[in-house]
């Protein structure tokens, strides 16, 4: 062999080795990361399930704008927060006071090696840093024990971040401000970190992977960008961006693990554990109404709360924390988790699934979430989590993206966890959870996902059928199941179809998705309306108008729109709020296009592009989750709400376009009108404010109306204006609207109808007429129409009654007048009243019967009078005169100053008179029916008189009146002056000293003067004069005494001659005979 | 991702080429001439060892392994001063208790020899190149050893041998762990005291990677280059760490000519080695180390 070959060989071998310079991979070391039997699935751990998918592809949430937005937000302006010595610095540490220490193993949640060091300050802020450590080598590695060696020593080399907790009023500050929980995380080097590595499974931007499970919201940015602000602020909340409404935790000290040092086990750090749970619970708000027996001491720093802050309650939290310590009173020293909430304990079985699942693996983050408003995502009820049961059965069995944390996502598989939890999922309905063999489902199998199960299309315009949510599938099938027509499916097997139908109808639409051996179904039902009584538009061409008029204008018909007071307005509680407001903050009356980018932006937060039918958008109008509102009732849901619904689902697959315009020609509405005028004619309001869009123009048409409707619409190129029109029915309006780019189109049915008329009149029944006129009185009657229905046309009618009724008007709408006949009185008219609408006719008839206000009569009988009579002798014949006459004068009565109406007539009688005038003296009346007859009297006294007038009406007490006569002597009669003279020609035979006949001669007699001898000396004192009878008075009657003879002729002397004496004497002795 | 057991394109077509070479080797060395040349050797061995896991202290796991070599070796003058000896072994190891151990392996040797004149102190000078390959009950032990080095050979007197090297020594296994890279200064003293005895002395002195396995140690973490779950130690579960250590050997031993090619060997070889890298105070306050204690019985012919 040459030394060449030789040579040859010897350098080959050393190419052979050296040539091992090629590593063989290290495949070995592969094998220290088994994840034996944990299904994969999605793997989005620490991210919100709704992680706000951008239009690259990339999570909003997760990046690092989001982060400095959040930063910025809650260390605004020069940051005090910066850096974690700083943070320490503005919170406290190191300052003394109530600071503690904790180390312990993190096994449950992250595993990490965690030194937790917590405070509270004298305001009663709290703030926690946590140093994590993760020695993560082989060895190591989450969950191992030498984490918390390596806390225990702070060994920096495995110290891979420190995270931090501050429950204060920053960036706030003074009385009032509200404390609430915000998120930091540090590098090791103690600089403040953007992202942080929870779980080793990539960085993800903060605050996500700490509110994930910290009880916060994950909404998306504002322009700006800014940090969301929650837009339900209340008054107890703190109203700052960046408080998203997350919460302390419990340190659940039971699934910690503990060093063997001295000093940092269990034992060791139980008291410092419970100081921490104390301060925690101290964070919780304490409602108004919260059961006493839930109360405690360790409750009074929890600051105050009332449902309308729509805040998270917290009860069950602090139970859970109060239980573990024994209950109210925190008396046990000893941490001990055995809390089974009430609304878990019903059965056996509830209390099992609750201690098996709902506790080790979904209760920590859980129960921080939700509102007062809407609370039930925080599981505390077995009602609560049947109500998310189709979202845990996606979640945990297809998505495989629930549990969020990875440690406990793998316990979880490694658990007989889902086993209980997929078995009670069916039971309740909500499976299958498990295949045919019982055996539980387990992400990474495909799953179709063809989208909303109901959704609407137009005839002969193509509609996207997007799978694209079906998870971990390789081949896609869309086909027809069964419908009115054949529709065309184009691109059946690819992720996104296409369907087009002409024939109106339902239509069912599978996909089915396969992977290797596996397959998957899923079905829905397109709906195609008839476009001549339903219009759709074409669902490529929806953008952002058409949504919003979703949102502001109920055009689906439901009980109220989202925007009606309580719901997404400003006064409201709802998260987001839908009117026209200035978002941006820059002020102005009007909404502009910023305000409604900026309401976009907050609408891509209830669109979840990783799964679209799990939108928010989606799911709450149809009743899931929506406190208690279906908007749009899945069981009765109509064309006008399936429009509605798909409007916002295509929206969403159209990639959410900002733009458009929506026609808005306010609801369907049915008017009942009055017709007025001549001809008579009714209006009704059109109002397209409602429309969305910038720079609008418009324009009105009546599309249908009934025959006879005259319909004009009076500004066709207005947003409000109005429609006049004369007939009841159904009109059709349609207004289009146009912002020069996109044009919609929207109709409004208006069924107007009328009040039918209801014909009534009053009166009705017994009326009292007031009486006037004569000879013949009468009376009016106004008859007024109280018809409803607002007649037009009217006619009044007399039917039956007493002859002489007559009416003012037959044809009046609002009154007329019936005149009736005072003879009517008593007696009835039946009048008919008939009333005509535009579209109604009816009549009633009444009966009135007549009566009387009164007679209206009133009776004069003449004024009080005193009257100086001279009574005569009605029987003096100037010689002979008869004793039997009674002396008497008159008084004439006049009743002619009566009134009434009608024929009076009169009736006069006397009701007082001197006591003395009875019998023969008794007065008299000419005539008791004459209107004026005389009163003859025969005594002198007072006279009463009455006088009643009637005629025929019922009389009242203006029918009788009285006269007083003070009847008196006229004067002249005195007995001095004229009855002594009147007695002279008597001295011719009554001569002095005379004893046949007295002397009448005026001079003593015997002592006794004429008037003694002729008043009081006479055989009795009546004889010569009595004034009882003053006719039988002997000095005027003379009897037959023998010398009143007839033969003189002259029997008491008084004759012809004499008249004037005789009457003298006789009313001197009516007088009474006075010595006058 | 990496499916296991598979490697990057690049090296296996280096691995393939490199059996190409050992299969051209194979074909010009092996000639009739260079077949005559051939010498075999042979030895079974048992050893036992204090610290099979090179463990400190306190973690130590003693076992007992069987051994067994065949060698062939071809010398080939190449000149009158050069000389090239092919060797090629085949051998294995069986361990009693930690049979992850347990190995069998192959080394192809080629070391091209000077010596300046035949003068019988005249050292020999060698440059030599080993490749040998491991298959371990353990995965991620398995893999491929390389030594590249010189060495220097002189008899001092007809009863004294001394013998020098400095090497290099790469290994390559499944796991990062036993990926390993050391350099090697050794020297060795061969005394005959009689015909058929022969005490013999090395030290050797070794920098680079050594590997311990022992329990999860805060301590052994932070200084570890690499670590991996031990397979060959699952109960209770050691992790392998590698370190960047010093490492001192020394052997000695004696040999018995029991018949004119078979002997009968007893050595014992100690080691100590300890990271360079030790763990602060705070977290340990002892040194890490190990020690090894190992005695071997073997027999040896040749023929």
């Amino acid at each position: 062999m040459t030394a060449l070959r030789l040579l040859i060989i010897f350098f080959s071998i050393a190419a052979i080795a050296l040539l091992d310079g090629c590593s063989q991979g290290n495949s070995g070391d592969q094998t220290q990361t088994s994840t034996a039997g944990v299904p994969v699935g999605i793997e989005r751990f620490l991210l919100f399930p709704n992680p706000v998918v951008q239009p690259g592809g990339s999570f909003e949430t997760n990046t690092t704008a989001y982060s400095q937005a959040y930063y910025a937000a809650i260390d605004p302006g020069a940051p005090t927060r910066d850096t974690l010595s700083k943070w320490k610095a503005a919170n406290g540490f190191g300052t003394g006071g109530q600071e503690h220490v904790a180390v312990f193993l993190d096994v449950r949640d992250l595993g990490y090696g965690r030194r937790m060091t917590g405070r509270i300050n004298a305001d009663g802020s709290i703030a926690f840093f946590v140093e994590n450590y993760l020695v993560s080598t082989s060895g190591g590695g989450y969950s191992s024990t030498i984490n918390v060696d390596a806390a225990v020593v702070r060994d920096p080399k495995w110290h891979i971040g420190t995270n931090a907790i501050e429950w204060s009023c920053y960036p706030q500050s003074g009385p009032g401000c509200v404390k609430f929980a915000k998120f930091y995380s540090f590098q090791p080097d103690g600089t403040r970190s953007l992202t942080v590595n929870m779980d080793g499974r990539g960085a993800k931007a903060m605050p996500g992977p700490c509110i994930t499970c910290h009880g916060g919201r994950g909404d998306p940015l504002d322009p700006g960008p800014l940090f969301p602000f929650v837009a339900n602020t209340q008054p107890g909340q703190s109203g700052q961006r960046g408080d998203v409404l997350a919460h302390l935790h419990r340190f659940s000290v039971d699934t910690f693990q503990w060093s063997t040092t001295p000093g940092f086990t269990r034992a060791d750090q139980e008291a410092t554990l419970k100081t921490f749970n104390k301060w925690v619970l101290c964070s919780y708000p304490l409602f108004s109404g919260s059961p006493p027996a839930d109360a405690g001491p360790e409750d009074a720093c929890r600051p105050a709360s009332t449902t309308a802050n729509n805040e998270w309650e917290g009860t069950d939290a602090a139970k859970l924390i109060k239980q573990a310590y024994g209950g109210p009173g925190m008396a046990s020293a000893q941490f001990s988790d055995t809390f089974v909430p009430s609304g878990w304990s019903s059965t056996p079985q509830s209390t099992m699934v609750y201690q098996q699942v709902i506790a080790p693996f979904c209760r920590t983050c859980h129960i921080v979430r939700g509102t007062s408003n809407q609370s039930d995502i925080d599981f505390s009820t077995e009602a609560k989590f049947l109500g998310y049961a189709d979202r845990v059965k996606a979640l945990v069995f297809d998505r495989g993206n629930m549990p969020l944390a990875l440690l406990v996502y793998q316990d979880f598989w490694r658990s007989t966890a889902p086993q209980t939890l997929a078995d009670y999922l069916n039971a309740n309905g909500q499976g299958p959870a498990t295949d045919s063999n019982g055996k539980v489902l387990q992400p990474g199998r495909p799953i179709a996902n063809a989208g909303p199960a109901l959704r609407m299309a137009k005839a002969g315009t193509s509609a996207t059928l997007s799978g694209s949510d079906s998870l971990f599938a390789n081949s896609f099938q869309w086909s027809q199941v069964s419908g009115p027509g054949s529709a065309s499916i184009g691109n059946s097997t690819s992720a996104v179809a296409t369907f087009l139908a002409t024939v109106p109808g339902d239509y069912v639409v599978s996909l089915t998705v396969r992977n290797g051996s596996l397959s998957d179904t899923a079905s829905i039902t397109v709906t195609v309306p008839n476009p001549s009584t339903f219009t759709f538009p074409d669902p490529a061409t929806i953008k952002f108008a058409q949504v919003l008029d979703v949102l502001r204008n109920n055009p689906y018909g439901g009980a109220a729109s989202c925007i009606d007071a309580g719901c997404h307005n400003t006064a409201s509680k709802a998260p987001i709020i839908y009117p026209a407001v200035d978002r941006d903050g820059v002020g102005g009356a009007t909404e502009t296009a910023t305000d409604q980018a900026w309401l976009l932006q907050e609408l891509s937060g209830r669109v979840n592009l990783t799964e679209i039918t799990a939108s928010p958008l989606l799911r709450k109008p149809i009743g899931f989750h929506h406190n208690a509102g279906t908007v749009i009732p899945a069981s009765t849901i109509n064309n006008a709400a399936l429009a509605s619904f798909s409007k916002v689902y295509y929206w969403i697959l159209n990639g959410m376009p900002s733009g458009g315009v929506a026609a808005s020609a306010g609801a369907n509405s049915t008017p009942t009108v009055t017709f007025s005028g001549a001809p008579p004619q009714a209006s009704v309001a059109l109002d397209a404010s409602g429309s969305i869009g910038n720079g609008l123009t418009y324009s009105w048409s009546v599309v249908s109306q009934p025959a006879g409707g005259n319909a004009n619409i009076a500004s066709p190129g207005s947003a409000s204006t109005s429609m006049t029109f004369q007939n009841v029915g159904v009109y059709v309006v349609q207004v289009q609207v146009s912002n020069g780019t996109d044009t919609d189109t929207a109709q409004r049915t208006i069924t107007v109808q009328e009040t039918p008329v209801v014909a009534s009149f009053t009166p009705s029944g017994n009326f009292a007429v007031t009486f006037s006129g004569s000879p013949t009185a009468t009376g009016p009657i106004t008859l007024t129409n109280t018809s409803t229905g607002n007649p037009t046309t009217c006619a009044w009618a007399i039917l039956s009654g007493p002859s002489g009724a007559s009416l003012s008007s037959t044809t009046s709408c609002t009154t007329t007048t019936l005149t009736v006949p005072s003879t009517a009185f008593g007696m009835d008219y039946q009048v008919q009243f008939t009333g005509s609408n535009v579209s109604t006719s009816n009549s009633v008839t009444n009966t009135i019967h007549i009566l009387s206000t009164g007679s209206g009569v009133v009776a004069n009988a003449g004024a009080n009078s005193s009257n100086a009579l001279t009574f005569a002798n009605p029987s003096f014949n100037g010689d002979f005169f008869s004793s039997t006459a009674i002396p008497q004068a008159t008084v004439g009565l006049n009743g002619s100053a009566s009134s009434g109406p009608g024929t009076l007539t009169y009736s006069w009688s006397v009701i007082a008179q001197p006591g003395n005038a009875t019998g023969s003296y008794a007065p008299s009346l000419s005539s008791s029916t004459a209107v004026s007859p005389t009163l003859t009297v025969r005594r002198k006294g007072v006279y009463t008189v009455q006088l009643v007038v009637d005629n025929g009406l019922p009389q009242g007490p203006s029918n009788t009146a009285t006269r007083t006569i003070t009847a008196s002597v006229a004067a002249g009669n005195a007995f001095t002056a004229n009855v002594i003279p009147a007695l002279v020609p008597c001295t011719s035979c009554h001569v002095s000293g005379g004893s046949a006949v007295p002397s009448w001669k005026d001079e003593p007699v015997g002592g006794r003067s004429l008037y003694q001898r002729l008043v009081i000396d006479a055989p009795n004192p009546d004889f010569f004069v009595n004034t009882t009878d003053p006719a039988m008075s002997f000095i005027l009657v003379c009897p037959g005494e023998g010398t009143c003879d007839a033969t003189m002729g002259q029997r008491s002397g008084f004759h012809g001659g004499n008249t004037a004496d005789y009457v003298t004497i006789m009313n001197w002795i009516i007088d009474g005979a006075p010595n006058n | 991702m990496e499916s296991q057991g598979s490697v990057p394109g690049v090296c296996a077509s280096s691995r393939a080429l490199r059996w190409l070479l050992a299969f051209g080797i194979a074909c010009i060395a092996c000639s009739p001439a260079a077949a005559d040349g051939l010498r075999f050797r042979a030895s079974a061995d048992y050893t036992w060892d204090d610290n099979v896991n090179r463990a400190t202290k306190d973690n130590k796991l003693r076992d007992r392994f069987a051994s067994a070599n065949a060698s062939a070796t071809l010398p080939l003058q190449l000149s009158p001063r050069f000389r090239l000896m092919l060797n090629g072994t085949l051998g294995g190891d069986s361990f009693h208790t930690y049979s992850g151990l347990t190995r069998g392996f192959a080394e192809f040797n080629g070391e091209l020899q000077f010596r300046n004149s035949g003068q019988y102190t005249s050292p020999i000078w060698a440059l030599f190149v080993k490749q040998g390959v491991d298959w371990y009950q353990s995965d991620l032990r398995d893999g491929y050893r390389t030594t590249a080095g010189l060495s220097v050979k002189k008899p001092v007197t007809d009863k004294i041998f001394l013998f020098g090297a400095a090497s290099y020594i790469q290994g390559d296994g499944r796991s990062t762990v036993f990926d390993t890279k050391e350099w090697s200064v050794r020297g060795n003293l061969d005394y005959a005291l009689a015909p058929r005895h022969t005490f013999y002395l090395g030290l050797e002195y070794r920098e680079g990677d050594s590997v311990s396995s022992a329990p999860p140690s805060l301590a052994l973490l932070d200084i570890a280059k690499a670590t991996v779950q031990d397979d060959a130690f699952t109960n209770p579960q050691l992790i392998a760490y590698r370190f960047e250590a010093r490492t001192g050997i020394v052997t000695f031993g004696y040999n018995f000519a029991v018949a004119p090619r078979q002997s009968l060997d007893i050595s014992y070889h100690g080691a100590y080695s300890r990271p360079k890298e030790q763990p602060p105070t705070f977290i340990s306050p002892d040194i890490v180390y190990y020690r090894d204690n190992q005695i071997t019985l073997s027999y040896l012919i040749r023929f």
